[in-house]
């Protein structure tokens, strides 16, 4: 076992060779001014919680260990200048709606913030050689269900038309706080057939899929979808994720124009434009508490920073426990963080080439900015067995392919791409973590040579540079993203709802009074939605006596 | 997909080559023109301490099974040669020692010909590098068992033992009382200093518990093997109860009834006739009478019918029970809840007549002949049997195996130097071909069962084998419908099939939609496994409903 330390990170990331430019962001000298909050952490959803205290005229810091903000929702050069690459995160789909984003809560399009909806949404290509495309065309998609199967295109339809049913009920319970709201069961009790609905919820992704689609195809295509949030399709309680296709019907994958990393861009301009400071190259190292209290935080230079009113923290949780002394954190919190688990884990090769990956359908030639390959549906329903047992399966690897130059060439020089390649295996090898070292040009190769079955044009001269990162590269990248978790941790029964991140500290309040906490390891986890952001300031602000409601109706 | 109706069953059944014979214990034929308070619909365990417990209450009651002898998944037969008593389907029943009705002797089932077998060692468990865990009855000498590979492992069987008996009470209260009949399980942990950790616990999955506590393969596989026993995949969420599997049955060892499981169906089938009750076999119930909305009866396939003052109990598959009555009686919710019932992972058994026992070498010499062993070459060929089973893949490559010998701890099963010899297995009902494809591979698939025995085994040579009844996954549901799809608990017992989702939320506490209907057995809380949880339960409800309750008539004298 590799236990990634957060004072070990800081050694490997001296290492690792990401070729990262601080952001412009200004002001890198240390004030002494006077803040009322300190955030630890510079995150999507971290610094969604400082935008609303910042437009609530709270003064805020945000303190962030790495030479730019953003987390997981950051773009950079990874392989040749002027290539700008998704370091994690690609699609915001999730986000779309959030009432941030929705309700425009924070004219974050006034920050440079601008969405590429690319169409198709997303295309399968199957080991047959056939494949199946999503377009923003619900019709149109339908049809491509039906050249598999009439059964199979009235179910897709029929399952766009349920999920319509539920959809709301979803976002209220992602959007409130655990406790600020009914919970999902009381909402879905007030919906037609809630009951099948928390069946459903309950089940496994495979079995909603398998009882719905007759066609291998359509199943495969499906299971692929479902299995981007990292849970295993077989597995009870991912029945929502057999949704994960037609949730994206109506929103799309959208991508912010010029990289993901372009909403915490926007983010960072509008907390600085609300009197707020963000400073980089600052690791937090410990809470200051006093009187029991968490007034503040130190970090690593030596330099440290008080909040008159609250920390944020964005820390992973593994981690945030070595930042006060055990005692502190009370018996049931740190048994929350000893039981958490990592998550099912991704390898992500990124290249620099001189031509988009094309897949060949009837009549021509396809181009689409995001693609999946997945065998067939026997081949996904081995995503969980093989992470569980640590086996690195190069056979027939599902891989989801990503060129966002295709629908956004600002992005590269002219005529050239930005590629990524998502593969899924374990983090926790047979031979340990740290054999990643050893095989990731292998694996990255065995990757590419299976796309090419798919995609033949992308032959070796067309790969100009390559940025390769194994599970444990993406933890040497982020230690946020624990165990080569992206999401923060699973997020399956154990770690869902009112037990993220542990039964009786799911409402962002931490057992240190002062402490309060957001993230991937918050309700409702991870992905792009800032709903752990958005839900941290609701209870913060209400703590501080006032309302997000509130705040958000005042004039700019 | 076969889709198994009960009509088509019978003739099914027809064919099975079962050697079934009727009790002789059982009552009169006639059904006479008598009056019934209840009819109850099938007889299996928990329909039988249903309705033993309303016999006791004084309400008259009638029983009716479908097939020539009571018992269900409880029932013991000759399968292979006669004089060898095979379990038909369960064979350890631990479970129910918890259950009040005996841990509190409130059926006194003793005077009624019940009577436990508790073997020493608990359970072998046998590893292909020659060496071997045994959970023995003492607990100081199986600790010392995982302190062979492991001080760690050793010290966490202690704790984990430790931590699972501040908790059992908890779980058995829980387990014995009807779904929002008293407090939930988690209501119950909040009372425990670690309760917010035990609700974590139950939610992770059983891999991610025993991984975390040990560190050793052996010790892993022996763990996750117990916590695979029931069927349900221990690496899925929620599954983290069956983790603690091993400290259940090391508390309560696991006893089998002196002469075979089936004794304890035969002890409740005469406490019912001794308390005013009819059991009637061969008598298959077809449709349910509905007069003005409400279930007053049954009939059965020979034509006759029954009627029911009071009420009407069924242990239909609930897959069955919504073709007995008009589909509009039973509403949407019902029905969506029925539609999306999942099997559980099938298994596949071998009943084999043998000269011999199974005889385990010991490494460092010695041998071992254990009434039950487990087979498992590393925790991972346990957590695939949930892939191939939704893949629909036979994996013959060491298949995971449960190998049980009851004559070893009770010889009066099979004549004097003989012994019944059960393999259980686990492979996927719905094969790619489809379960009718079970019919050209069985053989096949349970020499393979038997060549991995051997690896473990090889003094169970081909001529120790006398007889033999090999029953697939679909074997199973031709031998009783409530095993749908080769569910030997009736269906999963996973996160959207437990608690108060089984069978359906709104449904669980035994009252059916159709008022004068109740519901028993192992589609409804806590669900399969011999625990005579869902039958007692069912009871506390009727009483309740009938204005009494099961402290009162526990408390009557007999």
């Amino acid at each position: 076992m590799c236990a990634i330390t957060r004072r070990g990170f800081m050694k490997g990331a001296a290492l690792a060779p990401l070729a990262l430019g601080p952001l412009s962001l200004h002001s890198q000298a240390v004030p002494a001014e006077h803040f009322d909050i300190v955030v630890a952490g510079a995150g999507h959803n971290s610094l969604i919680t400082a935008a609303y205290l910042a437009k609530a005229g709270y003064r805020c810091l945000v303190l962030e260990g790495r030479p730019t903000v953003g987390g997981g929702v950051k773009t950079a050069q990874l392989t040749l200048r002027g290539f700008h690459d998704d370091v994690c995160s690609t699609a915001h789909s999730g986000i779309q709606a959030n009432p941030l984003l929705r309700n425009d809560e924070l004219h974050l399009g006034e920050y440079g913030l601008e969405y590429i909806t690319p169409d198709p949404i997303f295309h399968v290509v199957f080991g047959d050689g056939t494949y199946l495309t999503q377009w923003r065309d619900p019709d149109r998609t339908a049809a491509d269900f039906g050249k598999f199967s009439k059964k199979d295109a009235a179910a897709y339809r029929r399952m766009l038309a349920e999920f319509d049913s539920v959809k709301a009920v979803f976002g209220a319970t992602s959007f409130n706080p655990i406790g600020f709201g009914p919970s999902l069961s009381e909402l879905l009790a007030k919906v037609p057939r809630g009951k099948l609905w928390q069946r459903r919820l309950a089940m496994s992704a495979w079995e909603i899929i398998r009882d719905n689609f007759e066609d291998d195809h359509s199943r495969a295509a499906l299971l692929f979808m479902g299995h981007l949030s990292s849970e295993a399709p077989i597995d009870p309680a991912t029945g929502r994720f057999a949704y994960g296709f037609a949730g994206q019907q109506h929103g799309g994958r959208p991508l912010p124009k010029g990289g993901s990393g372009m909403l915490t861009q926007a983010l960072a301009r509008f907390i600085e434009a609300h009197n707020g400071v963000i400073l980089t190259n600052k690791w937090v190292r410990s809470f200051i508490v006093e009187n029991g209290r968490c007034a503040g935080v130190e970090c690593d230079d030596g330099s440290s920073y008080r909040a008159s009113k609250a920390v944020l923290s964005t820390i992973h949780i593994k981690h945030l426990v070595k930042m006060a002394p055990a005692q502190l954190w009370g018996q049931d919190f740190l048994d929350g963080v000893d039981t958490w688990q990592g998550e099912r884990t991704m390898f992500v090769s990124h290249y620099a080439t001189s031509v988009a990956p094309t897949y060949a359908v009837q009549g021509g030639s396809l181009t689409p900015t995001e693609a999946g390959v997945i065998a067939n549906a026997d081949r996904a329903l081995r995503f969980g067995f093989d992470d569980t047992a640590g086996v690195v399966n190069l056979d027939q690897p599902p891989l989801q392919v990503i060129c966002c130059s295709v629908a956004d060439p600002s992005r590269t020089p002219p005529g050239m791409h930005t590629l990524k390649i998502i593969g899924f295996q374990p983090y926790n090898l047979k031979e340990g973590p740290q054999h990643w070292d050893e095989i990731k040009h292998q694996v990255d190769q065995a990757h590419l040579n299976y796309l090419r079955r798919f995609s033949p044009n992308l032959t070796n001269d067309k790969i100009l540079a390559r940025f390769l990162t194994s599970p444990v590269d993406i933890e040497r990248m982020n230690p946020h993203f624990w165990h080569g978790s992206a999401h923060g941790g699973r997020m399956d029964a154990a770690q869902s709802g009112p037990m993220r991140p542990m039964l009786g500290w799911a409402q962002h309040r931490m057992p240190i009074p002062g402490l309060y906490q957001t993230g991937a390891t918050t309700h409702p986890g991870g992905s792009v939605t800032g709903a752990p952001g958005r839900n941290a300031a609701v209870v913060m602000l209400k703590d501080f006596g006032t309302s997000i409601e509130e705040v958000v109706s005042r004039k700019a | 997909m076969s889709d198994m109706t009960r009509r088509g069953f019978l003739k099914g059944a027809a064919v099975a080559p079962l050697v079934l014979k009727p009790l002789a214990a059982m009552g009169q034929q006639g059904p006479g023109s008598q009056r019934f308070d209840i009819v109850v619909a099938g007889a299996g365990h928990n329909s039988l301490i249903t309705a033993a417990y309303l016999a006791k209450a004084g309400y008259r009651c009638v029983v009716l099974e479908g097939r020539p002898t009571i018992g269900g998944g409880v029932k013991t037969a000759e399968l292979t040669l006669r004089g060898f008593q095979d379990d038909v389907c369960s064979t350890a029943q631990y479970f129910i020692q918890s259950n009040p009705m005996l841990r509190n002797n409130e059926i006194p089932l003793r005077d009624y010909g019940l009577q436990y077998i508790d073997p020493d060692p608990i359970m072998h468990m046998a590893f292909l590098d020659g060496s071997h865990i045994t959970q023995w009855r003492d607990v100081e000498r199986t600790i010392a068992e995982f302190a062979k590979f492991s001080k760690k492992d050793a010290a966490a069987y202690r704790r984990m033992y430790e931590e699972f008996n501040s908790v059992a009470p908890m779980f058995r209260e829980s387990t014995f009382t009807p779904i929002g009949f008293g407090p939930s399980l988690p209501e119950r942990l909040a009372a425990h200093p670690r309760g917010r950790l035990w609700q974590r616990r139950l939610a992770m999955s059983a891999w991610e518990i025993i991984k975390a506590n040990f560190e050793d393969e052996h010790s892993r596989a022996f763990m996750v093997f117990l916590a695979h026993i029931t069927s349900e995949a221990p690496d899925a969420p929620v599954s983290g109860r069956v983790a603690y599997t091993a400290f259940g049955q090391q508390h309560s060892g696991r006893p089998m009834p002196k002469g075979g499981s089936g004794k304890l169906a035969e002890a409740l089938g005469r406490y019912i006739e001794a308390h005013n009750g009819v059991i009637l076999p061969n008598k298959w119930v077809e449709r349910f009478i509905i007069e003005n909305g409400r279930c007053v009866g049954v009939e059965c396939g020979d034509g006759t019918s029954y009627r029911a003052d009071k009420a009407v109990v069924s242990t239909l598959h609930i897959k069955h029970l919504v073709d007995m009555a008009p589909h509009e009686l039973w509403p949407q919710d019902f029905l969506d809840g029925v539609d999306t019932w999942q099997a559980e992972e099938a298994m596949f058994v071998s009943h084999y007549a043998t000269s011999a026992p199974p005889v385990f070498p010991l490494q460092g010499g010695g041998t071992i002949s254990p009434a039950e062993t487990g087979l498992l070459v590393s925790p991972e060929r346990a957590l695939r049997v949930a892939l191939d089973d939704a893949c629909g893949n036979v994996n013959m490559e060491d298949p995971p195996m449960h190998c049980i010998c009851c004559t070893l701890a009770d010889p009066s099963r099979a004549p004097a130097g003989m012994h019944t010899l059960k393999l259980v297995t686990w492979y996927p009902y719905d094969i790619k071909q489809g379960p009718q494809h079970w019919d050209e591979i069985k053989k096949q698939v349970a020499e393979a069962n038997l060549k991995q025995l051997r690896r473990f085994c090889p003094s169970l040579t081909p001529d120790k084998f006398l007889g033999e009844f090999i029953e697939s996954p679909i074997d199973f549901e031709r031998m009783n419908p409530h095993f749908w799809h080769g569910s030997a608990h009736a269906g999963a017992q996973n996160a959207a099939q437990t608690g108060p989702m089984r069978p359906m939320p709104g449904w669980a506490q035994h009252r059916m939609p159709i008022p004068g209907l109740y519901q028993t057995g192992a589609c409804t809380y806590p669900g399969g496994s011999v625990s005579g949880a869902p039958g007692r339960n069912a009871a506390v409800v009727m009483l309740k409903d009938f204005g009494t309750s099961i402290e009162a008539v526990v408390s009557k004298k007999a």
